[in-house]
């Protein structure tokens, strides 16, 4: 059995994990909170960017042709893997990991060569573990997501792309469901799927649109700024993801502190009250000696 | 009389919306007034000042993106957009400075980039200064 001190001790250092697992849970809930709104503030943009791009291709109808859309044959991609910087956040990276690891191999598969982008510190010790043709590798990309940067990678993607580099370039992320779930998802960035432009939902081609300076001049911008779009939404929900997932994370740890600190005071009552009778035992036995 | 119900948003918030009846915004070259009735119209913005409604009221800074007319629904859709209060003077300033060194040295490559970054510190600028 182990002696008092000893269970005083583990009890000592079991509540100091806790204080710093809830103090963590706090600070996750707050950048939580922030990340949820940044991903509900963005969203009316990109559903009013949708609807002015489908009106235009609508108007601009089948002869709408850029290198962004082209589609070639698959022999060369690139994957990004959008993970987070720091651990403690349950599950997240190493389901995103599992996932981007099936995909791949899929796609070596069909001989397609695969190289792959890590953004984040978490997915760079992925791609040295797994040994992957890492390229680019970057950190930091989900601290402080704003368009800008999402503008920038989207800008050295797009050129790749149009370079031939790559015949096709796919983002994996953790899709944002709610704070308690989160899923990995893949995405292709480019080449810009027309079908997200043209299959959807068309809207009825309004005669009267005027586009200026015209629909072909200004669909180059807009498709780069549909795949700067793309990104910037999964760095929105890949930031919520995190935090919301840490938030999980260290709440449940939390708890499970808790429980083990209950056992541990049952230990520790226990041991104590042995040592008492001992000691009463030790004493009337004594005192009858006399 | 109908009103144009507009709504500038950025790629990460709602800027403001409102509903008015008359609205200037910066074209990709040269201000475009905006009243109810206009045809649908779709067009690229380019750095200026947006004013929703007659006379000083309603001002902001915008630079890039686009605009998207549709049955007096405006859309605007800007890579940046400010509140005339909310410029970052400094910054502007700094923008200012770093860019007119570039364009000096004429190593640079990118002119029309540093050139750009020119226009849009000086519209900052003005715009602000007229704020106060």
């Amino acid at each position: 059995m182990p002696s008092l001190k000893d269970i005083r001790r583990r009890i000592g250092s079991v509540k100091n994990t806790q204080k710093i697992t809830r103090a963590m849970k706090l600070v996750s809930a707050a950048k939580f909170a922030r990340a949820n709104s940044a991903v509900t503030n963005a969203r009316p943009y990109g559903v009013a960017f949708d609807a002015m791009v489908e009106r235009i291709v609508a108007m601009a109808g089948d002869d709408v042709e850029s290198p962004l859309l082209e589609q070639r044959p698959e022999r060369k991609s690139l994957f990004i893997v959008l993970s987070t910087d720091r651990g403690f956040c349950g599950g997240l990276n190493s389901n995103l990991f599992k996932f981007s690891v099936l995909r791949i191999a899929e796609k070596r598969k069909e001989n397609i060569e695969i190289e792959m982008v890590p953004w984040g510190k978490r997915a760079k010790l992925f791609s040295t573990k797994m040994k992957y043709k890492a390229v680019n590798a970057r950190e930091k990309v989900l601290e402080k997501p704003s368009y800008q940067t999402a503008k920038d990678l989207a800008d050295e993607l797009i050129k790749k792309f149009a370079d031939k580099e790559y015949d096709r370039i796919y983002i994996c992320y953790v899709e944002f469901l709610s704070a308690m779930a989160q899923r990995a998802t893949i995405k292709q960035v480019l080449p810009v799927g027309k079908s997200r432009a043209v299959d959807a939902p068309v809207a009825v081609a309004d005669a009267t649109l005027l586009v200026e300076p015209g629909p072909k001049e200004l669909l180059e911008g807009l498709l780069k700024r549909v795949v700067a779009s793309t990104i910037f939404k999964c760095m929105l929900e890949g930031a919520a993801s995190e935090h919301g997932a840490r938030m999980t994370a260290m709440d449940s740890a939390t708890n499970n502190a808790q429980e083990v600190l209950r056992g541990m005071k049952i230990e520790y009552n226990r041991a104590r009250q042995a040592a008492i009778t001992k000691e009463l035992i030790e004493i009337t036995s004594g005192a009858q000696a006399l | 009389m109908a009103e144009l119900q507009v709504s500038v948003l950025t790629p990460s918030k709602i800027v403001a919306k409102a509903s008015t009846t008359y609205l200037q915004v910066p074209g990709y070259d040269g201000y475009l007034g905006i009243l109810p009735g206009h045809t649908s119209f779709v067009t690229e913005l380019g750095v200026g000042e947006l004013k929703i409604g007659e006379g000083d009221k309603e001002v902001y800074f915008v630079s890039g993106g686009y605009l998207d007319v549709n049955n007096d629904k405006v859309t605007v859709m800007a890579d940046v957009a400010e509140p005339l209060p909310q410029i970052d003077r400094k910054r502007a300033e700094e923008a200012m400075k770093r860019a007119l060194q570039r364009l000096d040295q004429k190593t640079d490559v990118d002119i029309i980039r540093a050139q750009a970054a020119l226009m849009r510190a000086q519209m900052r600028l003005d715009l602000s200064a007229r704020a106060r």
